[in-house]
């Protein structure tokens, strides 16, 4: 119940035991509507000032969520990022033993055996540690101008960064950018993601000359996406969706594909961080699309 | 004839299972070294085999991306014959509350800390085989 309406209640009260019945003198009157008036105001007052309480506890519980994810994923980083390296520091040392044994008995096909498994494990130390620098040069970054970017030619860019792989299997790539060519977004964050989105287009696609991979970009008059899609090896999405974009997590067990496993971990959040969405769709087999969807309406320069 | 049938070690790292193979054989205790690198192959593996076909001892390893060892215990605990199985669990952390989980299963005796060692391993055959 609003003070005014309380007010007058017991005013009116008031009136009818010190009057009676009798016409309120005319001081008497102007002094009731001043105080009503001055009980209206004090509710719609009160009223704003709980609706912007109500945003600001709205606002508040949705950093402390941001807050609780950003920590959460730092604790999974740490976790993932831990086990990894101790895993490989625990090989280097059972290799080296074993080294030291096969060395001492002269036995060179062993000894070449350990030699390669010990370049291995190095490689994949260095490949999490530059993932980890990766990760956290992305945090540290505070600059992230927007710029008006033609991105067929970063796409062609990027396509002839990776044509010694692309030319190795043979794989077709097509591009299709009549729908938008011109993204405003940070030039190195949107190269990080296409670069990884489409090398593991390139990696994880079919390397035996039928492999097919298409982007493109589309709008539905709200929002704007690029869509990366490959005729590849394709994602278990029902058993391993909640995994594809945690750090370190490898989808696959092919090691001879390289990958750090960081790579849609920072997909992910340079696009969140864009105000986007990812999106993906995959087949055992079929091949995979990953679509990126701004909440922005970019052009085409061709129209 | 070595004096065990057959080990099966479980890790989904090639290289671990490289040197705990060179490890067990060159002890010459076990007829058979079976190698498994996930843990649905290891749940296959005692799913679709006989007991008579089981091994003596198992080495397990704990974090594994599919099933982690815990879970392989969990999904192998009403397979018959199976609670005969020796097993010893690998991790590369003595974390507290993986401790305390395999107290829980019975036929797990040890828990080893990676890299595994010839003494380790012949400690854990002397004590619980």
């Amino acid at each position: 119940m609003s003070a005014a309406s309380e007010y007058n209640r017991l005013l009116k009260r008031q009136i009818k035991q010190s009057f009676g019945s009798e016409e309120l003198p005319e001081n008497v009157k102007k002094f009731v509507d001043m105080v009503h008036n001055a009980y209206s105001h004090y509710d719609v007052y009160n009223a704003q000032l709980e609706r912007s309480m109500d945003i600001s506890v709205k606002e508040l519980n949705e950093k402390y969520k941001q807050l609780q994810d950003v920590n959460d994923s730092l604790d999974d980083f740490n976790h993932g990022m831990s086990h990894d390296l101790k895993t490989h520091a625990v090989n280097v040392a059972g290799l080296t033993t074993m080294l030291r044994k096969y060395y001492q008995k002269k036995n060179d096909k062993k000894v070449n055996q350990i030699f390669d498994r010990l370049e291995k494990t190095g490689e994949q130390l260095t490949s999490i540690i530059k993932g980890f620098l990766e990760v956290s040069k992305l945090e540290n970054q505070l600059n992230s101008d927007k710029e008006h970017i033609n991105v067929e030619e970063m796409v062609q860019d990027i396509i002839e960064t990776l044509s010694t792989k692309i030319e190795e299997f043979n794989t077709k790539v097509h591009t299709d950018f009549s729908s938008i060519d011109n993204f405003y977004f940070s030039k190195p964050q949107l190269y990080s993601i296409l670069y990884n989105l489409i090398s593991n287009a390139v990696k994880y696609g079919k390397t035996d000359g039928t492999g097919k991979i298409f982007i493109y970009t589309s709008t539905d008059g709200r929002s704007s996406s690029i869509h990366i899609q490959d005729n590849g090896i394709g994602i278990d999405l029902e058993s391993q969706k909640h995994k594809l974009f945690k750090m370190f997590s490898r989808m696959t067990k092919h090691e001879d594909i390289e990958g750090s496993g960081v790579g849609l971990f920072l997909v992910k959040k340079l696009v969140e961080k864009n105000n986007g969405s990812i999106h993906v769709e995959s087949q055992l087999g079929k091949g995979t699309t990953f679509e990126l969807r701004f909440k922005e309406l970019w052009q085409s320069t061709r129209k | 004839m070595a004096k065990y049938k057959k080990i099966i070690l479980i890790d989904d790292n090639d290289t671990i299972n490289f040197y705990n193979e060179d490890i067990v054989s060159e002890t010459n205790l076990f007829e058979d070294i079976v190698i498994l690198d996930s843990g649905k192959a290891a749940i296959d593996y005692f799913e679709n085999n006989n007991p008579n076909e089981f091994p003596d001892l198992v080495l397990l390893d704990i974090k594994m991306p599919d099933y982690d060892g815990f879970e392989v215990l969990d999904e192998l605990e009403d397979v018959q014959g199976f609670e005969n199985v020796t097993i010893s669990m690998l991790t590369t952390s003595q974390h507290k509350r993986d401790t305390e989980k395999y107290k829980r299963y019975e036929n797990v005796v040890d828990f080893i800390e990676k890299p595994l060692t010839e003494e380790k391993f012949l400690n854990l055959i002397n004590s619980h085989l």
